[in-house]
């Protein structure tokens, strides 16, 4: 089973409908205890950091998540998910208040900041892969999928960022660490190519 | 690279959904369910639904259409409070289209912003071209607000607007061709993602909005309702015009 961690903040129901059309099973967690049951964690989320941070805090789901990477479960973070894994993030004007993210994955969520682009960064742009692992196949290289965001996951080493796009420079699109992968795009809303995506997360991770 | 948009509306009353002419004379043209098959099918960048019931799009609706929507979905149509905002975002919505009620109040979309984020939150504004210049209107084109429509474009992005969705009411439905002009004059120099809608009817239609280089995204309703063209087609056009564009299958 699926399990896919309800923050009350996001579109939960486009994740579903996704893994249901793969014909996968899978159900919502919304407590701690429901973590156990799921083979593979998903982590959806839009909007922001702080507000998703402290969701998670107040349930006791930051903790269970931790646990779950901790036992090896393997968990795919999307879109502010993702940058939920990194070990801070910033808010606020000017990004001045920093607020402490899951930790999972070493780096920083910081606000997009390079010349003579738009925020957000919106629509469709393609997959530059920097590394190939079971999930993340060659097959993915130069994919197009749905990003819709205004702050990027800045890692610390090169070795956990698997893929970029370029908007107005290198964006992380895809970081991994051991069973702890993430997507700056939304797989869900990515058509065809999101959801070999997921698949490939679901069958070989 | 980011690609050029290419984005098709449908304009839903409750029961069908309905085409006209600069927002009035709707006619029914077809089944909600089924054409959202067909545009997933067709693998059109993104959809926008906005219903015109005078209510916000049914849950039950916009749940049946998540089912079968692997793409961006944004909707529209008398979202007026953040109760509204909260359940389409939860039931398979990824972005609002905000218009009248944040024409009315500001502080409805400051609020929106703040607490959904910008990415959710697109603002549509409708103009139409007068004697008197362009002229500002609100409420499915029946009601003329007497804004100033530059200053309103601005406000809208300062205020954190993720997305601003500009419409000629006096160009939609006909397929004769965008405003590029005066929406370019109005929303040129925003610094968020730009849409342009109403007129498309041709092909080099597409091709003119984009080269304009202040337009992000080129969304069309009747031009692919009437089955003139398939998202594909306006792909591979604009791939040859030189445009950074996703594929498409059909």
């Amino acid at each position: 089973m699926i399990g896919i961690i309800s923050l009350g903040l996001s579109n939960i129901t486009s994740v579903r409908n996704a893994i249901d059309s793969l014909k996968f099973k899978s159900f919502l967690i919304d407590a701690p205890s429901q973590i156990k049951y799921a083979e593979k964690i998903l982590l959806p989320g839009v909007g922001s950091f702080n507000e998703a941070m402290s969701r998670l805090q107040e349930s006791g789901l930051d903790q269970a998540i931790k646990d779950a990477a901790a036992n090896g479960t393997p968990i795919m973070g999307i879109c502010l998910g993702m940058q939920l894994l990194a070990d801070k993030g910033s808010e606020g004007a000017g990004g001045t208040v920093e607020v402490k993210g899951l930790g999972l994955i070493p780096g920083v969520i910081k606000k997009i900041e390079k010349k003579n682009i738009k925020l957000p960064h919106m629509g469709w742009n393609t997959l530059h892969l920097q590394q190939r692992d079971e999930i993340v196949t060659e097959k993915f290289n130069n994919m197009d999928y749905y990003f819709i965001h205004s702050f990027e996951f800045v890692v610390n080493n090169n070795e956990n960022l698997l893929a970029t796009v370029e908007y107005g420079g290198g964006i992380a699109a895809i970081v991994r660490r051991d069973n702890v992968i993430g997507c700056q795009f939304h797989p869900e809303k990515s058509q065809r190519a999101g959801l070999e995506l997921l698949k490939s997360f679901i069958t070989n991770a | 690279m980011l690609k050029s948009r290419i984005i098709s509306s449908i304009v839903f009353n409750g029961r069908t959904i309905v085409r006209g002419k600069d927002f009035i004379n709707n006619r029914p043209v077809g089944s909600l369910i089924q054409q959202v098959k067909i545009y997933n099918l067709r693998e059109i960048d993104e959809l926008i639904i906005y219903n015109i019931n005078n209510t916000p799009l049914s849950i039950n609706n916009l749940k049946n259409i998540s089912k079968s929507c692997f793409m961006p979905l944004s909707v529209g149509g008398s979202i007026r409070k953040m109760e509204d905002i909260e359940t389409l975002l939860t039931n398979g919505a990824d972005k609002v289209i905000l218009n009248s009620a944040c024409s009315e109040d500001k502080y409805f979309l400051e609020n929106a912003v703040s607490h959904f984020g910008s990415q959710a939150i697109s603002v549509g504004i409708d103009f139409k071209k007068t004697q008197r210049g362009l002229k500002h209107y609100i409420n499915n084109g029946t009601e003329e607000t007497g804004r100033d429509l530059l200053s309103w474009c601005r406000e809208v992005e300062a205020l954190g607007a993720g997305e601003i969705i500009i419409t000629c009411i006096d160009k939609d439905g006909r397929q004769l061709g965008y405003n590029v002009e005066d929406s370019v004059s109005l929303v040129g120099e925003s610094n968020v993602p730009i849409v342009i809608s109403g007129g498309a009817g041709e092909l080099e239609d597409f091709n003119k909005a984009l080269s304009t280089k202040h337009i992000d995204a080129v969304c069309a309703s009747s031009f692919y309702l009437f089955n003139k063209y398939t998202p594909a087609d306006v792909k591979a056009f604009l791939s040859q015009k030189g445009f950074s564009v996703r594929d498409s299958l059909i």
